[in-house]
């Protein structure tokens, strides 16, 4: 029997195994574990999205009802990672970059955190569909859903395209936020899906890039893994020409205007040269670099691209 | 009444967490009374003043030619 004292309340034997993940007695966890298990850093971009979304769609909406629909999509993505959390506890707990979420340092039961993500995702649905509408709250329970079901349950594990059907899911906030503005699902605001669906691959890739060790390690098939460095570099590659391809349209649909195209074009350009330096470099401590760097730079681009959208807005010149 | 209590008997910190906890969840429910309070008073708000809008040009076409 271990003896680690009060830690030892949350690992039960089982089969003469630690279980790590079972249920405990003494729920011991602070509110920073909880927190921690709606992944706030991703839930932060989705806000941000969603807010875009509300912003740039025709119409108005009251800013109580604005803020509601920002709280709904919050929490919905929110509850997403607590799902997802709880589903993937065996694997976070095996790399390094997310051996110290809650679940696998022992601090929250996964029967707990698949709980409060069931709890959190009706809730928000619920208050998406009572409160504003149920265009919005159809489509939040669908990302959910999407993001749990297909993306962590079913394709994580068994797919190399994983990230690219997956990525789905994080597109959505800003169709969310739209929807809850006009209640209808338009084309302008199919083309910030567009964007982040985009946007997802390379984004993704270039952490697996210089987290392959990790991924190999706990049997994620992620593109570097099982097709290899190279070909993940090329396929990084095609799908920024595609992304900066697909961030023009909202200029030429009107819902953006000339510092929106102007952003976009440097941007993008930027995003290019990043992924044309992973594509070449192939070096072993400079590669690494390379793709770090591309990560990096991938959310910056993204933040400026629907930062420029919120602005153009703000200062009416869209 | 000397009974001896079995069972784990939570430390300071475990004490403190539990606490912490509480009263987060705590000002969660009251900020969601809030907010369903504030939303029910603005869609009511928003509702009434749709009923009370003038008729549209076409309704009152529509009514003159009953």
């Amino acid at each position: 029997m271990n003896n680690l004292g009060a830690s030892s309340s949350y690992q039960r034997m089982t089969d003469g195994h630690i279980d790590r993940f079972a249920p405990c007695a003494v729920v011991r966890a602070d509110i920073a574990d909880y927190f921690a298990l709606l992944k706030p850093r991703v839930m932060s971009l989705v806000v941000f999205t969603a807010l875009v979304g509300i912003v740039v769609a025709p119409g108005g909406i009251h800013p109580w009802l604005g803020l509601v629909s920002l709280l709904c999509i919050a929490v919905g993505a929110g509850a997403s990672g607590a799902l997802n959390m709880a589903f993937d506890a065996d694997i976070d707990a095996v790399m390094r970059r997310t051996a110290n979420r809650p679940i696998p340092r022992g601090a929250i039961a996964r029967d707990e955190a698949l709980g409060l993500g069931l709890v959190l995702s009706i809730g928000a649905v619920s208050m998406m569909g009572v409160f504003i509408n149920w265009m919005a709250a159809g489509l939040l329970a669908f990302a959910i859903t999407f993001y749990v079901l297909v993306y962590t349950i079913w394709l994580k594990r068994r797919s190399a395209h994983n990230i690219v059907i997956g990525g789905a899911a994080g597109a959505l906030p800003p169709v969310v936020g739209w929807t809850a503005v006009t209640g209808r699902i338009d084309l302008d605001s199919l083309a910030l899906f567009a964007i982040i669906f985009l946007w997802t691959p390379p984004h993704f890739w270039a952490l697996a890039l210089y987290r392959c060790e990790d991924y190999r390690r706990a049997g994620i098939p992620m593109l570097p893994v099982t097709a290899g460095r190279d070909a993940a570099r090329k396929q990084i590659f095609i799908y920024s020409l595609l992304l900066v391809a697909t961030s023009f349209p909202p200029y030429f649909s009107g819902i953006a205007g000339p510092a929106y195209l102007v952003a976009a074009i440097a941007l993008g350009g930027l995003f290019i040269i990043a992924a044309w330096r992973v594509l070449r470099i192939r070096a072993a401590p400079a590669c690494e670099r390379a793709a770090r760097q591309m990560f990096g730079f991938s959310i910056l681009y993204l933040f400026m691209l629907f930062a420029m959208l919120l602005a153009e807005r703000g200062f009416g010149y869209a | 009444m000397n009974e001896k209590r079995e069972g784990y008997s939570l430390s300071a910190i475990e004490r403190r967490r539990r606490r912490r906890r509480a009263v987060v969840l705590g000002w969660i429910l009251a900020g969601l009374a809030f907010m369903f309070f504030i939303t029910t008073i603005v869609r009511l708000k928003a509702n009434s003043r749709q009923a009370a809008m003038p008729q549209s040009h076409e309704s009152r076409v529509e009514t003159r030619e009953r």
